[in-house]
Parts: structure tokens; C-alpha cells; sequence
């Protein structure tokens, strides 16, 4: 039989169809977790645990006589992150013309259905199996920043150049902390990753900064939390006397941090 | 065209076919052109400056911080994939609606899908941090982005445009690899050669190309180009930010993509029409019918900003309302009420004016026709501002109204894509037929238009 041309590019197109067709379902499949093995630091110190942040309000003072918040200096010191990366930050609220202003401390939510993960293009944005922490694989991350665009917490910075500190992180840093919170690249997002302190069985930078103890942490499995105090609580328990809340939670997002209300309110 | 039409003698179709040859083949004398050309270059080098300090130091040139992370890239990019819809409408949806007049200007209007599409990508590159990964986006992509719907249908979009660009333009290019003198135009005989890919103008030939290609694919650009759009709105609207949380913003989108690509068609048309002397090609009927379009897509695209403006101004949620206070009364007010009164009301009565004008008043149709389709294009890339920027100021937490101001690099490399836009163009009229040749002179034969036979004739007849 003789092959013209048109029939040799014809079979060309159907393999190449065929490939690209293969291709798109093994992403649809499994879209979270494509190539999971290609990631740096897959493996690292991952277990079951669920890790979780209350935040009351009551004791947020915003620690007005300092420039920065304590809880967000400590963040920016131990990430070595820019000055203006506020991983944490402090926003005072109003809520209604009758309601007393208060402090609002806003880390990375840690979704359980989280938007950044579903709009990343390549998968730097990825929700890892496990303990199924939002991270960033700063070294596939392209910069197109939709994730920012994602987030209804705008939790998420970009570095616009080189990070200005990226010679002082120590190496030893990598192993103590969690390696994806420590960024030297340009043109990459970066967020709250909840600190990776806690598989050293510290408490995250914040947490362990505020010196009312209005950060709480701790694992859902456990379902206990601790803060700088040294102050455990029940998770369930705190939540149902002091009527927590998630933020946002109309978004659908299901947040891991929990709000304790500034203020009683209600019947009690 | 109106029928009481007279035949044209053969002498008028070689006289017209010159035309287009002296645009193509000789070094205009222009000034205007002669003297754009350096100015082109310079914007040029500038932007490349930009870009390559950009690549060096990061994005950290431009103006963008983490509240406001798009700004001027993502307008232009939005603005040029918007520009680039107008091939799909001339040569697809008018195909499709059998409008003869459409012949003389499909390439032009290709022309201006094929750069404009290359722009838009080039657009979001720029934008990229980290341009160095831009190949993650096929090895990790993950289909559930919509920038990786993005990516798809720009790329079916360019392929097809592209098919819907060169298939038509072989038989133009046997004809040039015949009919140059291959020792005065030696590389280009031999480029020719190559691109008409052993074009024969065999009855079987032109029956693959009309009917198998022209007429069948046009069924597969048009939802093509719809989706285009439509998933460069989606990557907005995929989000809860106030002013892109909406469900209008693909049709939105759309509307402003073929009105903005009508204009910039319509100043191409009229510059060709002056700069090279095509007036017998691009008649003012010609800049007529497509300022029609253009008052349709006009008024489609008012109804549309309507529909995005009141629902959510009316309702007034917290965040919506803050957006709207910022656009209508804030900061972007002289923007804003320019857009709607000088690029699009405007414009509009100057179209309808000028519709009134007898089709003799050539000089005035055609500056109403540019100074129109000019200003309605300076509008629509001011309104893909307007859509990308204020979303992004307005807190959506706790915080004041961010301020952004593009920056110098931003600016630059931005106008350094317009003027690349003009260059490239003007490079791709230097080795193609600014008009179908061969489909104007069929049609003129098939219509039984000309006293004698065409040179298009004889080139088929002499490749027997």
C-alpha cells in the first residue's frame, strides 16, 4: 500500500489528537495532585494530623504602641520575608455605626476548599495529601498571579524582585521550618503556610509572639489548641461557648482558622 | 455593490492590480510613512529597554504591588485579544451571511486578528513573573485553570485564524512567483515559491480551498473566537472580586471585542485607502458598510455596560458600591465619563453623520471614519483599564482605596507593542497583497463585470 502524504498527515493529526486528548484526562482526573512526586520536599514531614488556628478577638489589642504588630514582626523576622509581606495582618474593624472598633489578626485561612488550588494553572498552588496544608511550590509557581485574584482573604504577596533578605536565611533554616515559607526567588507568590513550626513542636512564629495569647493553635485530630500562654483549650468546646466563627464562610472556602466574637453577645 | 454597476475594461483591472503591486513591491514615498517608521523604532527601543530591565530586575519596575497585581499588561492583553475578533467577523460571520462586499478587505481584517493575537499573547508574557517557566503551563497544566482554558482557545484561535490567513493567500502568491522577474525580485520569487506550495489553480485546487477550507471552517472559527473572549473574561470573572464577580462578563467581553476590532479595522481601511492609494478597493462604501457594524456593536456594546453597571450599582452591595463610587465620582471619573461620552456617544453620532454623506465626499468620510474608529479604540483599551484596575484598589477587607499609577517601564513597553503592532503590519503588507487579488478578479469575471478577461485569468490559463 502507498502512503501519500495527506494520509500520513492525517494519521499525524489522530496520534497527535489522541496524545493531547489522554493528556487533558489525566489532568482532569486528578487535578490536584498531577506530578506530585516532582515537588520538592514532597515527603516532608508529612503526617495526619489537621492543623487549625483560633483567633480571639476579645484579647487582640493590635498592639497599637508598636509600629508592627508583634504577631506580624515575628513573622516577617522568622520567614525573612519582605517588611511589606504581612503574612499576618492586623486590620481594625468597625462592624456598625453602634459596635466598638476591635482588632482582626488575618492569617492564611488554610481552606478546606481552597480557590488559590482550584485557578493555579501549573499546580504551584497545591493542597498537599496529608494534612492537607495549602503551600506553594515556589519553583514551578509562573507568576501569573491569578491566585491573588482567588483569594476573598487577599492573603497571598508576590515578590516584584529578588526577596531583599534571601542571603540571611541560614540553610539550617530549610529543615527547621517549614521549606516552602522560606522564598528567595522573584516573580513567585507567597502566604501564611502555617509555619511548619509545629512538626518541631513549637508553636508558629506568631502564635508564640503575642503576648495576650489571642492566637490559639493546634490540630483538629487532637481537637485541642494551645497559645503563647501556654493555655490549652478545647477546640469544639471554646467554639460553642464563645459562638466562633469562619470567615467569609458564605464562600464556601470552609476555612481552618475559627474566630472567637470580640464582644458577648446574645442570650447568655 | 449597487447592480446599475457599468463594466470596467481589462486596462482598469491591470491599472487596479498595479496598485496593490506598487504597494507591495516599491519603497513608498509617503512621508508620512517614511517618517513613522524611525519614531516606530525608537518607541520600540525603548520599550525593549524596559523589558529587558524588567527581565533583569523583576516586575518590581512597574507600579503593581500585591493589591493591585494587574494593571496595564492585562489591559493590553485584554484590549488586543479583543482587537484580534475582527477576522473572525469579516471573514467567518460575513462568509457565513453570503455579504459580497466583504471580498477586497477579509485580508486586511486577517491581517489585523493574525498581529493583534500575537500582541495578546506577548501581552501576558510580559505580565508573567517568572517567564523562565512559561513551558510549566503544558507540563504541569492543570485543566481546572482558567488560564489553561485561556491557553487552549488562544491557541485553536491562532491556528485558525492563521489557516484562514495564508490558505487564501496561495494562489496570490503563485501568481507573484510567475509573474516577478525572478532577476530583479530574486528573493522574493524565491520566498513566493515557497509559500504558494506548488499551487497549480486547478478547478480541483480552488474547489479544496473555497469550498472544502473557506466554507467549512468558517463554522469552526466562530465558536472558536466566541470562546476566546470568553475565557479571557472568565479568568475575572472566575473570581469573587466586586465589579468581575458578574455573569455578563463573557457576552460583555465579546461585545467589546468586535466593537473594538470594527474600529481598528475602519482606521486600517482608511489609512491603506490614502496611504497607498487604494481608494478603488476600499471605497468609501467599503469604510460605509463597516461603520454600520460599527454602530451596531456601538449600541450592543452601551446596552451591555448598562446591564453591568445598573444591576449591581442598583443593589448596591457594600464592596460593588465602593467600586462604583470610585469609577463614576472617584478617581477614575475623567475616565470614565470619557470613555462613555467621547468614545462612544461620540463617535456614534459621527457615524451616523457620516452615513448620511454622499459617497463622493471621500475626504470627509474618511477622516469622520478615522477620527472615529481612533477614538473608539483609545476608548476600548481606557475601558479594559476601567475593568482591570478599580476592582483591585477597593478593599474587599478592612482596608483604604490602594492608589496605582503605571509606572515608566509599564508605559513604555506598552506603547512599544502598539508601535511593534504598526511595524509588523506594515512588514506583512511588503510580502502579502494588502487585497485578495484573485478573489476580487473571480468575482469580477463571475459577475460578468469586465469588458475582456483579468491577469488572474490568464495566470490560471497559462499554468495549464
Amino acid at each position: 500500500m502507498k502512503v501519500t502524504r495527506r494520509d500520513f498527515l492525517k494519521g499525524l493529526g489522530l496520534v497527535g489528537t489522541a496524545v493531547a486528548l489522554t493528556d487533558i484526562t489525566t489532568f482532569a482526573s486528578d487535578g490536584n495532585s498531577s506530578n506530585e512526586s516532582d515537588r520538592p520536599y514532597n515527603q516532608w514531614r508529612i503526617d495526619d494530623s489537621e492543623w487549625t488556628m483560633v483567633i480571639d478577638l476579645k484579647k487582640c489589642d493590635g498592639c497599637t504602641d508598636d509600629e508592627v504588630p508583634k504577631c506580624t514582626q515575628a513573622c516577617i523576622d522568622g520567614h525573612y520575608a519582605p517588611d511589606n509581606h504581612h503574612y499576618i495582618k492586623v486590620f481594625e474593624v468597625k462592624e456598625n455605626p453602634l459596635s466598638k472598633p476591635h482588632f482582626f489578626p488575618r492569617p492564611c485561612q488554610q481552606c478546606i476548599n481552597p480557590p488559590c488550588v482550584h485557578v493555579c494553572p501549573v499546580g504551584a498552588a497545591w493542597q498537599r495529601t496529608g494534612d492537607r496544608l495549602s503551600l506553594i511550590d515556589h519553583d514551578r509557581c509562573i507568576g501569573c498571579r491569578l491566585c491573588l485574584a482567588a483569594c476573598p482573604y487577599e492573603v497571598r504577596f508576590f515578590h516584584w524582585e529578588k526577596n531583599p533578605k534571601s542571603n540571611q536565611i541560614p540553610e539550617e533554616e530549610f529543615d527547621n521550618q517549614m521549606p516552602f515559607s522560606l522564598v528567595k526567588q522573584k516573580g513567585v507568590t507567597a502566604k501564611c503556610e502555617f509555619c511548619g513550626l509545629q512538626f518541631e513542636g513549637k508553636l508558629p512564629h506568631c502564635v508564640s509572639s503575642c503576648h495576650n495569647g489571642a492566637l490559639y493553635f493546634g490540630n483538629i485530630r487532637e481537637n485541642s489548641v494551645t497559645n503563647s500562654k501556654g493555655e490549652t483549650q478545647l477546640l469544639d468546646k471554646i467554639i460553642e461557648k464563645r459562638a466562633g466563627f469562619r470567615w467569609k464562610e458564605e464562600e464556601g472556602t470552609k476555612p481552618r482558622v475559627y474566630y472567637l466574637p470580640a464582644y458577648e453577645g446574645g442570650s447568655t | 455593490m449597487s447592480t446599475k454597476q457599468m463594466k470596467i475594461t481589462e486596462e482598469e483591472v491591470i491599472r487596479r492590480r498595479k496598485l496593490v503591486e506598487d504597494a507591495m513591491l516599491n519603497t513608498t514615498r509617503n512621508e508620512l510613512l517614511v517618517m513613522s517608521i524611525p519614531f516606530l523604532i525608537m518607541v520600540i527601543g525603548f520599550g525593549y529597554y524596559y523589558a529587558y530591565k524588567q527581565l533583569r530586575e523583576g516586575l518590581i519596575v512597574t507600579n503593581l504591588s500585591s493589591k493591585v497585581f494587574w494593571g496595564v499588561y492585562i489591559s493590553s492583553f485584554i484590549f488586543w485579544i479583543g482587537v484580534s475578533h475582527v477576522g473572525m467577523l469579516i471573514s467567518a460571520i460575513l462568509r457565513t451571511l453570503d455579504a459580497k462586499w466583504r471580498t477586497p478587505i477579509t485580508r486586511v481584517a486577517e491581517e489585523v486578528t493574525i498581529v493583534s493575537l500575537f500582541m495578546g499573547a506577548a501581552s501576558v508574557l510580559i505580565d508573567m513573573g517568572r517567564i523562565d517557566r512559561v513551558l510549566n503551563m503544558i507540563f504541569f497544566a492543570r485543566i481546572d485553570s482558567p488560564l489553561i482554558w485561556d491557553v487552549i482557545s488562544i491557541a485553536f484561535y491562532l491556528v485558525g485564524s492563521f489557516i484562514f490567513f495564508y490558505t487564501p493567500i496561495i494562489p496570490d502568491f503563485a501568481y507573484y512567483r510567475d509573474n516577478l522577474d525572478p532577476l530583479e525580485h530574486k528573493w522574493r520569487v524565491r520566498l513566493y515559491t515557497l509559500l504558494a506550495v506548488r499551487w497549480r489553480g486547478t478547478p480541483e485546487q480552488f474547489e479544496v480551498l473555497e469550498n472544502r477550507i473557506m466554507s467549512r471552517f468558517k463554522w469552526y472559527i466562530i465558536p472558536v473566537a466566541l470562546s476566546v473572549h470568553t475565557v479571557v473574561s472568565w479568568i475575572m470573572a472566575m473570581t469573587w472580586r466586586p465589579g468581575w464577580n458578574s455573569t455578563i462578563f463573557g457576552p460583555y467581553f465579546i461585545g467589546g471585542a468586535i466593537f473594538s476590532g470594527t474600529a481598528a479595522l475602519l482606521s486600517a481601511l482608511v489609512i491603506f485607502a490614502k496611504v497607498y492609494h487604494l481608494e478603488d478597493f476600499f471605497t468609501t462604501h467599503h469604510i460605509k458598510q463597516i461603520t454600520k457594524i460599527l454602530i451596531v456593536t456601538n449600541i450592543a456594546y452601551i446596552y451591555l455596560t448598562v446591564n453591568e453597571l445598573l444591576t449591581p450599582g442598583y443593589k448596591s452591595e457594600v464592596y460593588e458600591i465602593e467600586l462604583y463610587n470610585e469609577i463614576y465620582y472617584g478617581t477614575h471619573a475623567y475616565t470614565f465619563w470619557f470613555i462613555i461620552i467621547g468614545t462612544m456617544l461620540i463617535p456614534m453620532f459621527m457615524c451616523f453623520y457620516m452615513l448620511k454623506l454622499d459617497d463622493k465626499e471621500t475626504k470627509k468620510i474618511h477622516w469622520i471614519a478615522l477620527v472615529a474608529s481612533l477614538l473608539v479604540n483609545v476608548g476600548a483599551w481606557l475601558k479594559r483599564y476601567i475593568i482591570t484596575v478599580p476592582t483591585l484598589q477597593v478593599p474587599i477587607l478592612h482596608e483604604k482605596i490602594v492608589t496605582y499609577i503605571p509606572s515608566a517601564a509599564e508605559i513604555w513597553i506598552s506603547l512599544a507593542q502598539l508601535s511593534f503592532f504598526i511595524f509588523f503590519y506594515w512588514l506583512l503588507n511588503k510580502i502579502v497583497p494588502i487585497v485578495p487579488l484573485w478573489e476580487v478578479e473571480h468575482e469580477l469575471l463571475k459577475n460578468d463585470m469586465v469588458d475582456g478577461t483579468t491577469p488572474q485569468a490568464k495566470h490560471e490559463a497559462s499554468m495549464k
